[in-house]
This record gives structure tokens, sequence and C-alpha cells, in this order.
């Protein structure tokens, strides 16, 4: 046992000073996390707001004016004036607003009627080549009607019992009041560096020995398989974690999210993900051999599904019942669910469970097809 | 510069050579972008849907009928809270995502007038999609209200009616494959460019090539030629793929699409090139691509749009490459390629592309040192 221990920590020390010896790459895993950060934390805003609309007013009423002030109180619309229809869809073409607001005629006269059968008219054209800007502009224009409907009955046709569904229903949003988007996003950051930089770190590693020879001579020494995996895993694994806590700190005192759940849990499931990642990675150096194809397999692994297949910015819940079930393949879903529950909720551990069983198994499993598939003899 | 041509030609056949003989390769050059297209187009909705909902109540008429209305909107699917009573509990321990509950005294008791409102508890974790759900409960609420002769039904005085132009029925994959075409492609040219110039370095042939008759000119051109023809041919499968298996909408010209992946496969390979002057090992040449990769797609507007960035640092995304291709792709596919629009953008990504270029071939150490 204690040979097999040493071997271990040779093999660690060995790339230890590999890295050391690579400023640049260090730098950079290093910088990336922080890279990360400042992106989603700062830069990167999903509540869109100030979507800019071009409004074409065709009725010139002191109502149909009113409605476009209330329309931008809400600060999700900039509204600005068109010069002409023409004028209007150029901009949607060239990008230059998100959606045209057309006002018909008599849309005043047809709120002083209070006919509920001929309500007053406007027209939404919105730029459809972005569906994400186009479902927001949808859902905040659906929002204010509701309001602006209930503030309109209610000051002109009082005496008509409107439901007024924003009375009837009192929400609370839990876990984060305040609807912050970056309540969203940064407890999912470490989700998105650890499954990406974890993988492409160490997919290169062996690769690259392969490729200029040493691995012939490392295992032309008694060293085993399993040793050199978890020799190779060891340093990594400290740099990785190292980048985690430090999101983890920032996270706290920068951005002010909350941490409600177990700390101690947190750097469990932190350990045991960083661990599966680093160990795909090493598979997919081990069964490519070859830098080029590894790093486009490891973009492929770690890349898109990261931010794609996790839920970190679509809900894994919209995707059809395929995805939904393929995803669970993928550890970055179970560890995004996990950090979201662990910061924002004082989930028990019974809701905590099922995502800590996934990543467990991904990171048992990627060990050892790690340790079987690294070929012992030097046979190409 | 000084630009052998039948130096070049040798070139581009031995790095055609190369490439050829390492199949993994190209596998993963042609199939992993075509293989996430096809993923992402068929996972991605921007549609709320599969709602887990549970209506808290004393057995009604009117609880009853709000859950059936939920569940046949096809938005909420009805949640197995498990037996328990807390609505709070039931979304902490994940059970359900909205949870309504009625007043002890009844839906009716909430309508008159001082009567307690209705609670609605909703996982907020993904503000957008509480928001969405906020919306959608109200909705149903208030059809139910209105059924029970609450509220003129529907009542609304002003109506405004929506439509998506370029993309009617908002489906995912006429969005997503021009701004992945032009991702993906981007990722792959500029990541397997880099490193083989990068491995030249590495092995030691590049010393070689240094040494050889072979002028900077013709040692850069000979890299990138071969990449830039397997960029262009990456652009048109996925082009096809867009077009014939997803039926996705093809409102430009063609030319239109040629010239703007030219223009996307020059900026790409102009970063290559620079990125591998001052790399020495192919580790290092991916890392510095993905320190660019990641910013360019963030700032791109493929996944979010860049409008939300704050003013001060938007001039970020005016920097960003891909952006223009992004857009110019999607103007092309949905849009109808406004020329104005179209050469603008072209323009700025090819002199982003010289620019780079320069930068690269100026650093270039024709020296041994």
């Amino acid at each position: 046992m204690s040979v097999f221990l040493r071997r271990v920590r040779l093999i660690a020390l060995k790339e230890y000073k590999h890295i050391l010896r690579d400023p640049f790459t260090l730098a950079v895993a290093l910088l990336l996390p922080l890279l990360f950060v400042l992106f989603f934390g700062f830069i990167i805003d999903l509540d869109y707001k100030h979507i800019p609309l071009v409004v074409r007013d065709n009725d010139q009423s002191p109502l149909s004016r009113r409605f476009l002030r209330q329309l931008s109180a809400a600060g999700y619309f900039d509204l600005a004036p068109a010069h002409g229809m023409l004028a209007a869809q150029a901009a949607l073409r060239r990008n230059d607003t998100a959606g045209v607001l057309v006002i018909k005629k008599d849309f005043g006269k047809n709120i002083m009627k209070g006919d509920f059968t001929a309500p007053a008219r406007a027209q939404l054209l919105l730029d459809g080549s972005d569906n994400t800007k186009a479902a927001m502009a949808q859902a905040y224009m659906t929002g204010a009607l509701l309001k602006i409907n209930a503030d309109f009955t209610r000051l002109y046709h009082a005496d008509a019992a409107a439901a007024n569904p924003d009375a009837l229903v009192r929400t609370r949003f839990l876990f984060n009041p305040e609807l912050n988007s970056r309540w969203f996003i940064v407890p999912a950051l470490n989700t998105v560096i650890i499954g990406f930089l974890a993988i492409v770190l160490t997919a290169l590693t062996v690769a690259r020995e392969w490729e200029n020879g040493s691995m012939e001579l490392l295992l032309s020494t008694p060293v085993r398989a399993a040793e050199i995996v978890l020799g190779k895993l060891i340093p990594y694994f400290t740099l990785t974690l190292f980048d985690v806590l430090a999101v983890f700190v920032l996270s706290l005192y920068v951005f002010g999210i909350p941490f409600l759940g177990s700390f101690v849990l947190f750097t469990f499931a932190c350990c045991v993900y960083i661990t599966g990642a680093l160990a795909l990675g090493l598979v997919i150096s081990v069964i490519t051999r070859n830098q080029q194809a590894a790093i486009q397999f490891a973009f492929a692994a770690g890349l898109l599904p990261s931010f794609i297949f996790s839920g970190f910015i679509f809900p894994v819940e919209n995707m059809p019942l395929f995805f939904r079930i393929f995803t669970g393949l993928f550890p970055q879903r179970w560890f995004l669910s996990l950090s979201r529950s662990m910061f924002l909720s004082e989930a028990s551990f019974a809701a905590l469970a099922g995502p800590m069983a996934g990543i467990i198994i991904f990171a048992g499993v990627m060990v050892f097809a790690a340790v079987k598939k690294l070929k012992t003899d030097v046979e190409p | 510069m000084n630009i052998k041509y039948r130096t070049l030609l040798g070139f581009i056949k031995k790095e055609f050579t190369q490439i050829r003989r390492d199949k993994k390769m190209i596998a993963a050059i042609f199939f992993v972008p075509v293989v996430q297209l096809v993923m992402f187009s068929f996972a991605l909705t921007s549609e709320v849907k599969n709602i887990q909902f549970a209506v808290l109540a004393a057995p009604q008429a009117a609880a009853r009928e709000i859950e059936a209305r939920a569940i046949a909107s096809g938005w909420f699917k009805a949640a197995d809270t498990g037996g328990l009573t807390d609505a709070a509990e039931i979304i902490i321990e994940r059970k359900a995502e909205a949870v309504l509950v009625l007043p002890k005294e009844g839906f009716d008791y909430a309508l008159e007038r001082g009567g307690k409102p209705l609670q609605l508890l909703i996982n907020a974790a993904n503000a957008q999609r509480a928001q969405q759900i906020d919306g959608y409960v109200k909705q149903i609420v208030a059809r139910v209200a209105a059924a029970r002769g609450y509220g003129a039904a529907g009542a609304n005085l002003i109506n405004v009616d929506t439509r998506v132009m370029f993309n009617h029925y908002m489906l995912t994959p006429d969005f997503m494959i021009p701004g992945l075409m032009a991702m993906a492609s981007f990722i792959v040219i500029l990541v397997v460019c880099g490193m083989s110039i990068a491995k030249e370095k590495e092995a030691g042939t590049m010393e070689k090539l240094i040494a050889s008759p072979a002028s900077a000119a013709d040692i850069l051109l000979g890299k990138t030629a071969p990449y830039f023809i397997i960029g262009m041919l990456i652009i048109l499968f996925m082009y096809a793929v867009g077009v014939l298996i997803f039926d996705i909408p093809f409102r430009g010209r063609f030319w239109q699409l040629l010239i703007t992946g030219a223009a996307l496969m020059l900026t790409a390979l102009s970063t290559a090139a620079l990125i591998s002057v001052f790399v020495r090992t192919q580790q290092q040449a991916m890392m510095a691509s993905v320190l660019f990769i990641l910013p360019a797609i963030l700032l791109s507007g493929v996944f979010f749009p860049t409008e939300n960035i704050p003013p001060y640092l938007r001039w970020l995304s005016w920097l960003d490459p891909l952006k223009y291709a992004m857009v110019n792709f999607r103007g092309i596919f949905l849009k109808g390629g406004d020329m104005a629009y179209f050469w603008h953008n072209c323009l700025t990504a090819c002199g982003m592309a010289v620019a780079l270029a320069a930068a690269g071939f100026r650093n270039f150490k024709s020296t041994l040192n």
C-alpha cells in the first residue's frame, strides 16, 4: 500500500513541476474563473430592461399618450417615435430596434366607449431573429397590459366589475424575492467553470505525453495505470479547488448571494464534481492520444454541455423529454441543481440526495474508465 | 510580402496530407459542430413548460377547475406533493415549482370585496421563469373567476396583438442555427489552426521551416489556407443540415452567405495566426484560444442579447468579430439580408481580420533565438 502511495506522490510531484514550468497555462487556469465571474456578474444581465421599441402612434390622443407613458414607466421598454412605417421596418431589419408598436386610430375613443367586445387596439411587431429577446418582450408586454388594463378600467369604467388578477392573487417569490438574475447565475458559475476548465486541463496531459514520447518512458517503469491516473489528478484537483473557493468567496462577499446550505456538504460536492470532471478529461486524453482531437472532444464534452445541458441559462424543464433524460448523463446538470439549492434554499438532505448520487456515480465511473483505458502497452 | 506561389502550393498540399492522416481529427472537426447544432436546436426552446404545479385548498369545484385548466393549457404538470401541506415546504423540497393556496373560506371569498387574496408561491431561482409562471397562473385564475360570474370574461379594454416577425412561430432552430453556424465554425477553425501552427513549434519542425527558403508569408499563409477551405466546408455542411433537415428559412442570397462565411474564416485564421506566434506549445495555444473564445461567444449575442450589457461596457461587443458574422448570418437567413447592413458587417469583420493578420505577421519570428 505504501509503495502505491509513494508512486502516486512522485507522479503528482512530477505533474506539479510540469505545471509550474508553464506559467502561461497556470495564469490562464487562474484567470479564467475570474473572467467568468466578471462577465456573468457584471457584464451580462439577464434582466432584459430597456428593450428598445419604436412607436408609431396613429391615434395621438391623450389616452394613447397616457398608455405609452405607463408602458415606459416600469423601465422594461425604451420607447422612441418612428418616422414612418418604412423607417420602422428598416430598423427591424437592421437590428436597430427590438420591435415596432403601432397604435391604431380610435384607440382613445374605444377606451372611452368601454365596449369590451371592441377593445382599443394596438399591434406589436417583434424582431423574431432573437427568440430570447422576443419572448421577453412578449412576457413584459403581457404583464404590463394586465396592470394597465386594470388601471384604465378602474379610472374610466369603475362600474364594470372586472376581476383584477393582480389583486386576486398575491405572489411570493421564494429563494429570490427581488427577482435578481444574479442570484440565478452566480451560484451556477462554479458548475460552468469546473465543467469546462477541469476537463480542458486534463484533456491534454496524457495526449501530450503520448505525442512527445514520454509516455513510453513512463510505462517502462514499474508504475501502474491507477497510480498514473491518481498522480495526474491531484495537482489539477488542487488548482481547480482553489479556483472554486475563490469564486465562492467572491459570490458571497462581492455579489452578496446568500448561502443557506451546509458549507461542509458543498465542499464535499465540489470535490466529487471536480474529480469527475478531471477524470473525464483524462479519459478523453487517454482515448484520443492526440492533442488536437483531444481538445475538440474536450470542448464538446465541456463547453457547450456546461452552458446548455446543465440548465445554466436555459432551464432543463423547458426541454423535450429526451433531453431531460439525456442531460442526466452530464454531471454539470446535477451539480448545478445542487449548487442552486444550497445557495438559495435550506433544502433537506433528502432533496439533495438525488443530484448528489448523480455526481458521485459519475466521478466513480470516470475514474474507473480512465484507469481501465490507459493502455499500459505501447502498441498504437 | 515575399510570396513564392509554388512554395505556397507545396505547403498547402503538405498540410492537407497531414490532416488526412488523422481520422479522429476529421471526425472531430466536421461532426462535432454538426452534432452540437442538431442537439441544441432540438433541446432549446424559450417556452416555459413542464411547470410542476399544486393547488392547496379544501375540496371545492373552483380548485379543481383551476387545476384542470392549468394542465389543459399544456404548460403545467400536476405535482405530487407527497403529503406535505405547507406550501413553502413543498417548494423547498422540490416537489413543485409553484403552489397556489386558496383561502380556507373558499375561492369565492377571495373575490368579494375585503376578502383574502389567493397566495401563490413560486420557486424564483430563475427569475425569468418565475415571472412567466406568475403571469400564466394569474391568467388562469382570472378566467376561472370570470367563469364564476365575477367580471367580464377576458375583460380587455386594451388589446395588443403581438406578431413575431421573421420567425412567426418562434421556432428555435430558425434562430439558433445561424448563430451556432458562426460560433461552431469559428471555434473549431480557431482552435485547430492555432494548435496546428503551435504543434510545428513544439515538434521542432518550425525551425526547419524558418531555415528553409519559405518566407514568413509563405509559412503563415500555407498553414492557414487549408483551414480556410475546411472552414467554408463546415459552414456549407451546417447550412445544408439547417435548410434540408430543419427546414429553416433562407431569405437572403447564397453569395451573401459565402462572403460572410469567408470574412468569418479570415478573422478566425488571423486570430489563430496571431495567437500561435506568441505561444510555444499546443497547450498554450489552446489556453489562449479559450481566453479569446469565451468573451467572444458571450459578447456576440448568440445566447444573450447584447443590449443588456451596461452602456459603458457595450463597446466591448463592437470589438468582437464573431458578433458581426453572427448578426449577418441571422440577417441573411431570417431577414432577407439587407444590403447596407450586410456590407457594413462584412467590411468590419474583414477590417478586423486584416488588423489581426498584420499584427501576427509583424511579430512572426523569422529568426531562431
